[in-house]
Formats: structure tokens, sequence, C-alpha cells
């Protein structure tokens, strides 16, 4: 069952993270494409592509920041949390991620009204409601929060073991 | 002082201290200060979402990135190498000289120093080792001329520089021209003068019909930069469509002329791309949040009024933004310079009617030479894993380097005209 459920959430995981930002990017770069080449060799600009590419751009960067979440990827400082040992870290990421994971659930849901409000707007030419545009941002947000919780499992995990390994007490 | 106004600085603090990712850092700084002024917390879904939204400017890094990964293949790089390797010939130092055109020639390709000494770097550093020079100092030579890389067009330094400040990426891109050129000639004096004092080797000859051959087999990879720069001073594309077109001619040259793209390897590019999109970009508009803030708290304005009480003469003021922008530039990551410091500094900057594109261009030199600066340039780190040399003797290496990149970056501060004058040529 366990196995199931983990082989489910990779696919999830692969299905958010990577195939839905490069067929978004896919999608942006053929739309900007074709925008140009219509622009200088049909001498005729299509309204719709520009639209096309902002809302590939968009998924593409969304989506490929839940990829760079998962891969603990985001630009940060490590200077100071490097020269730490083990515990140190442990207690570093505990703390730090507590501080965001509060944050990013007070957000989830005014960010998600505001994104159901802008529902009323729609893109100038292909009609789409702004609110599916944004809406990826939801996603980032989720995936932000399950693997900062995921690091606090882990550091408590380490704290611990090395507690065990130190019955004295932690060094 | 009121509480609203240290809770974005206690965040950034905090950020640093406790190892979070910046993006995270600043949008829980927003959640936390319109929960205390009472605002709207959906208003950071506005921020982020809609600068990306009208940040059409913002969509050649995608492009430019897919353009670097898929260049970054072996077989396109190796045709750079041997190319610039023929051109070079038995010069004495002639695998360090052409370390410095592979990286300018790289640089017109892909916008990023990490790009270049990540990509090509293990192979500019292996042939070197191997022909006989020292580890630390090929390593140091690869670091220092990625650096290269961002300020010779096209750029995504720059392009999130015209983001934040408003400024044209095009006259960014033509303002970056003589400036990176000009690295290049620093670095390259410098490689002649190191080389006959050290008796570095001399490179190999090569017969003309060889030189020929070798440039044929680099000319499609060569062109790359070529469209992309015509495309732009011309005026026929926007520096975005640029993007697009130099990423649709990379891969027909990768798939086609070189032949190194298969499914499984356009996959992992494209995989590639969109994380590395979604990790900057993303960050410019959790950034946009974090300006908000600031602005709102009237921090440039305070930070104005406390510099033009010590000087307005915009040349001293240049000269300490460069020096504080190098001290922070030595312990923090570009990103955090660009989307935290930036946004401070531009009010002051355009205050004092300095040239947007020439602080632009030096501004970026500055975080470049930054990324290759001890203790912490993250082009060592970068060189030294590739290579397995110690940190510590690239170190050594490097500082001469960054004295002789510091040199440069003064002249361009207090010479503008060797940014400005194309642009201003150009585009009026």
């Amino acid at each position: 069952m366990s196995k199931k459920l983990a082989s489910a959430i990779h696919i999830m995981e692969t299905a958010i993270g990577i195939y839905v930002p490069v067929t978004a990017f896919l999608f942006m770069f053929i739309a900007f494409c074709l925008q140009i080449f219509s622009r200088y060799f049909l001498n005729h600009q299509f309204e719709w592509t520009y639209e096309y590419t902002v809302i590939g751009f968009i998924w593409t960067v969304a989506f490929g920041a839940c990829a760079a979440s998962k891969r603990r990827e985001h630009v940060s400082f490590s200077l100071i949390y490097d020269r730490f040992g083990q515990q140190g870290q442990a207690i570093i990421k505990l703390v730090g991620n507590t501080i965001i994971i509060i944050a990013f659930c007070i957000m989830i849901y005014p960010a998600f009204d505001f994104i159901r409000f802008m529902g009323i707007k729609t893109t100038p030419v292909l009609k789409i409601p702004i609110s599916y545009v944004y809406a990826p941002f939801l996603a980032f947000l989720t995936f932000s929060i399950l693997y900062l919780i995921k690091d606090c499992l882990i550091a408590i995990q380490t704290l611990l073991s090395l507690k065990q390994n130190n019955p004295g007490g932690l060094q | 002082m009121d509480l609203s106004l240290w809770i974005p600085i206690i965040m950034l603090v905090l950020t640093f201290l406790l190892n979070i990712p910046v993006t995270y850092g600043m949008l829980a700084a927003g959640v936390y200060y319109l929960l205390y002024t009472g605002g709207d917390i959906g208003l950071i879904v506005g921020q982020t979402m809609g600068t990306l939204y009208t940040g059409y400017v913002l969509m050649a890094v995608p492009l430019f990135i897919f353009t670097a990964n898929v260049m970054n293949s072996g077989k396109v790089t190796d045709a750079m190498f041997t190319f610039s390797k023929a051109l070079i010939g038995r010069r004495r130092g002639a695998l360090a000289y052409v370390n410095v055109i592979v990286s300018l020639i790289f640089s017109g390709m892909t916008g990023s120093a990490i790009a270049d000494a990540a990509g090509i770097g293990k192979m500019e550093i292996d042939a070197m080792v191997k022909d006989g020079y020292d580890a630390p100092f090929s390593c140091a030579i690869t670091a220092a001329s990625a650096t290269i890389g961002p300020i010779f067009p096209p750029s995504i330094p720059f392009v999130i520089y015209a983001m934040l400040s408003g400024t044209s990426v095009g006259a960014l891109f033509l303002g970056g021209m003589v400036p990176g050129i000009l690295l290049a000639v620093v670095l390259s004096i410098y490689v002649w003068y190191i080389s006959r004092k050290r008796d570095y080797p001399k490179g190999e000859s090569f017969t003309f019909i060889e030189f020929i051959k070798f440039s044929l087999k680099a000319f499609p990879a060569l062109l790359t930069p070529v469209i992309l720069l015509v495309g732009i001073y011309t005026g026929v594309m926007t520096p975005t469509e640029a993007g697009a077109v130099a990423a649709l001619y990379a891969l027909i040259v990768a798939l086609f002329a070189y032949r190194v793209l298969g499914f499984k390897a356009l996959l992992v590019t494209l995989k590639d791309t969109v994380i590395g999109a979604g990790q900057i970009t993303i960050l410019t508009g959790a950034a946009a949040v974090f300006t908000y803030i600031v602005a709102k708290e009237n921090i440039p304005a305070m930070i104005s009024q406390y510099i033009l009480g010590i000087t307005d003469n915009k040349y001293l003021l240049l000269l300490v933004i460069n020096t504080l922008f190098l001290i922070l530039g030595m312990f923090l990551d570009t990103a955090v310079l660009q989307f935290v410091f930036l946004p401070m500094v531009i009010p002051i900057v355009r205050m004092l009617g300095i040239d947007m594109v020439h602080f632009g261009v030096l501004i970026c030199l500055n975080m470049m030479i930054g990324l290759s600066t001890p203790p912490f340039g993250f082009l060592l780190f970068i060189t030294a894993g590739i290579s397995n040399t110690p940190f510590v003797k690239i170190t050594k290496e490097i500082l001469p380097m960054i004295v002789v990149l510091l040199a440069l970056l003064m002249v361009i501060t207090f010479v503008p005209d060797i940014v400005l004058f194309i642009p201003n040529r150009m585009m009026g």
C-alpha cells in the first residue's frame, strides 16, 4: 500500500513539476515562433499568440518553481548554516521552515480568494479568466508547504537519531 | 520607529541566518507585513503573478536558459574549443587565451556566467591541465573569464535589471558589448604576462586548411550570437523575440548540424530549462512583494536622504555603491543583491541623474566580479568542484585577475561613454 502511495506521489510530482511546465514552455515557445513568423513573413499579426506566450510563461515559471522546491534549488544564503554541525543545521531548518510554513498557511486562503476574485477579469483576446492564469501560484504554495514539512520531519528525525546515538545529551 | 518597518528587515535577517530560500523569505515578509498592517494578504498573489503577467521582457529568461542548455552539449562546445585553438595557434599560453575567447563566444549564446563555468569549464580546465598548466590557474582563469557571460549580450542579469529599473533591454545589451570585449582584452593581457613569467606551453600549430575546416565546423554555433545581436540591433526583433529565434536556431543547429540532441537529451534540456526558469523568475515575482513593502515604508527615500546627506556627487556615489556591492557580492548570491539591494539604490541613482544603462552595466559587472571573488565566489566553487582542485589554491590564483577586473570596473565607472557609446549612437 505504502509502495503504491509512494509511486502515486512520485507520478504526481513528476507530472506537476516536470511535464506541466515543460508543456507550458513548449506552448510558449511555439506561440512565440508563430508570432514572429506571421509578423515578418506573412505580414500579419495574430492577436492571440501574445496571450498564449504570457500564459505559457507564467505556467512554466510557477510549475518550474514547484520542481525547484522539490530539488531544494531556490536561492538561499548558506554561509552561516554551513558552519553548523548536523544538530545545529537541523534546528536551524526546523525554525526557518516553521516561520515559512506558518506564513504560507496563512496565505493559502487569501491567495485562493484573490485568485477566485480575479475570475471576473478575462484576458483581452482569448477571454480566459485571469484566475486560470494565476492559479498555478496555489500549486507552488502547496508544493512548497509540503516540501517544507518534509524537511522539518527529516530535521526532527536527525535530532532524534542524534539523541539516540548520544543518550547523554545533544552536543 | 514603527514595527511595520522592522518586519521586512527582521524577515530579511532571518532569511540569511536560517538558510531560508530568498523567494520564501520575501513572500513570508509580505504575509507578516500585511497581517500586521491589516492589508489584504491576497495582494501578494497580485504582486507576484501580476509582475510575471505584465513582464514581457522576463519571458526572455527561459528562452536564454534553453539556448544555453542546448548549446552546452558536447559537440557544440568541442567545435568552439577547436576553432578557438586554431585561431590562437602557437602563442605561448595558447589554451589560456582559448579559455577567454571561448567564454566570449559562449557569452554571446548563454548570458550566464554559471552556464559558462559549469558547462564548457570542465573541458577547458582538463585540456589546460593535460597541456601542463597548473590546475589552480586553469580554474581561476575559467572562473574569471566566465564573468564575461552576463556582460556581453545576451544577459539574464540585464533582463532582470531592465525589469527592476524600467530600462530598455536593447540599450543594456548594446551597452554591454564594449565592456564584454574589454573584459576579454584585459584578461588576455594578464594571460600574456603570466604565460611569459611561468613559461606556459605554446599552442598547436594549424595549417590554413585546418583553420578553415574548424571554422566551418564551428560556424553554425558561431552564428547564434550573430542572429541574436543583428536581430536586436537592427530593430527587427525585440530582445524577447530574439531570445525565441536564438532558441529555435540553437535547437535546429543541435538537431541537424551537430546531431547532439536525441529525444531523451531534449527532455533533460527542457527539464533543466523549466527548473532554472522557475528558480530565477519566481524570485522576480517574490521580489515585487518585497519592493512593494520597501516602497510603502519609504525605505528608498530614507536611504537616499541619508546618502545624499553625505554626498550628492554622482561619481562619489557610484564609488560608494560599487564598494558596497563588491563587499556584499563577496558573501551573497547575485540574485540576493539584484532582488534585495538593487531596488533600494535604483531610486537614488535615478535621482542623481546617473544614466540607467551605464549603471546597469557597471552594477552587473560588479556583481559578476563578486561571483569570482573569495571567500565565497560561486564560480570558484564551481571550478573547484568540477576539477577537484583545492579551493584555497584557486583563491590565490584568482586575486591578481580580480585586481585586473576591478581596474576595468573603475574605468567603466568613471568613463560612462565606454558603455553608452554604442547605445547612444544606435538608439539615439
